[in-house]
């Protein structure tokens, strides 16, 4: 599956988009998990992030499937 | 309210502090407040897609505090539990009448510990009041700007007109107030403003922070389609100007410099992890403590100020609010559901 980095992601990830190896369907949690293992730089940032599957947000427990992108989105500062 | 992140015993919440603690305000993570945003009103003299709701609800009027008890607030704040720099917001804050009168009136409390009076505003009111805010003790101002096209500026601001904002920009910068400049940058809307904004800005001597906006909404949606990122700001700004980054500071935005004279900023999401260092708290114009921007809760405060509550037991009230505070933006069904939207939070 394709995960993308918003704000401050992008520059802790080095990247904007990332494939993350995935033969099935998974919660959002196990593959923020998985994520923090690929980039443990992450990890501070992950429990804050906000996570979307096109153009919904979904919540921890429910499933991504292996062809989805999952967007991370961090905290707005305000202005 | 469910949260969605597991804490780790590291960050187990300790107890709540003694009823009688004296000093600083502080929250359960050991993050101190020194910044007060305090809004005076919802209302708003714009319509601005991203803050304003469709069809917004007006909060009652009587419940919108008066000026004699936004004072006794901020004089709480300021005089026992240490902050330093209040914020006036809104929805736009000079819709307000006799403004300069209250800021005149938070002058005063230089005297128990102010240090800082700041405005966020959209300026389309300001050219008038710019001169007697400076004289009244307001030291800076932050301005909503997002396109420098008249006919752009009216559909994103739901019908406001640019010219008095160009006026209201150049009289607070006269008038000798610190002026910084927020343009929202949104794909399909107003990217092509980047560079005749930073041009503008550059001409006029006045700092601009671009905000990449993250269209998230109320209703548990997202729009992607939407977001300019920083990446892509910065390339813009390329097109016209010699760019270069500059080093990272615990600043919100990151800073690049124009063609060796003019520093750009742009502002992201929160870049430290944990929000860990987060030193604001806020408060709605109808007396409601918001710890976090993502609160999903508030804390009453106009109740016990308008039951006749002792200051100590007002005191009480703001500690606990500010102590429940969450290490972060927490992540609820449907983004954060709650019964406020910007406009009424001050953004």
């Amino acid at each position: 599956m394709q995960i993308e980095f918003y704000g401050v992601l992008a520059e802790v990830a080095g990247t904007r988009k990332m494939t993350l190896a995935a033969d099935e369907a998974r919660d959002v949690q196990g593959v923020l998990d998985a994520l923090e293992q690929r980039l443990p730089a992450l990890s501070g940032h992950l429990p804050r992030v906000a996570c979307a599957v096109g153009d919904e947000l979904v919540m921890r427990g429910e499933t991504v499937n292996a062809g989805d992108t999952l967007a991370l989105l961090p905290p707005v500062s305000g202005g | 309210m469910r949260r969605y992140f597991e804490m780790d015993s590291g960050n187990a919440r300790r107890d709540p502090p003694a009823p009688r603690q004296a000093g600083v305000l502080v929250d359960s993570f050991g993050r101190s407040k020194r910044k007060l945003r305090l809004s005076l009103t919802d209302r708003c003299n714009f319509r601005c897609g991203y803050c304003m709701p469709e069809e917004p609800e007006w909060l009652p009027k009587e419940q919108l505090l008066s000026y004699e008890e936004l004072l006794s607030v901020a004089r709480l704040f300021v005089e026992e539990l240490g902050i330093t720099n209040i914020r006036l917001t809104g929805g736009e804050p000079l819709v307000r009448r006799n403004v300069p009168a209250f800021v005149e009136q938070l002058d005063g409390l230089r005297a128990v510990g102010l240090e800082r009076i700041s405005l966020t505003t959209n300026a389309a009111l300001l050219e008038r009041h710019a001169p007697a805010l400076a004289a009244a003790g307001l030291d800076d101002v932050n301005i909503s700007i997002d396109s420098l096209d008249p006919d752009r500026f009216r559909a994103m601001t739901g019908g406001g007109e640019l010219e008095p904002v160009l006026g209201g920009i150049r009289a607070a910068r006269d008038a000798g107030l610190a002026v910084k400049l927020n343009a929202v940058v949104i794909k399909g809307e107003n990217e092509d403003d980047v560079l005749p904004l930073a041009r503008w800005a550059k001409d006029e001597g006045v700092p601009l922070r671009y905000i990449e906006f993250m269209p998230l909404d109320a209703r548990g949606g997202w729009q992607p389609g939407k977001v300019v990122p920083e990446a892509d700001i910065v390339a813009a700004l390329k097109g016209s100007f010699r760019v270069e980054a500059q080093p990272r500071t615990r600043e919100p935005a990151t800073y690049y410099t124009l063609d060796g004279d003019y520093s750009i900023g742009v502002i992201s999401t929160v870049s430290n992890p944990f929000c860990s260092s987060c030193d604001r708290v806020r408060v709605t114009a109808t007396g409601e403590i918001y710890p976090c921007l993502f609160s999903p809760g508030f804390t009453d405060l106009k109740t016990p100020l308008r039951g006749g509550a002792s200051a100590e037991e007002l005191l009480g009230v703001i500690r606990g609010a500010v102590w429940q505070k969450d290490a972060g933006f927490v992540v609820n069904s449907g983004y954060v559901q709650r019964g406020i939207t910007m406009h009424a939070l001050g953004g």
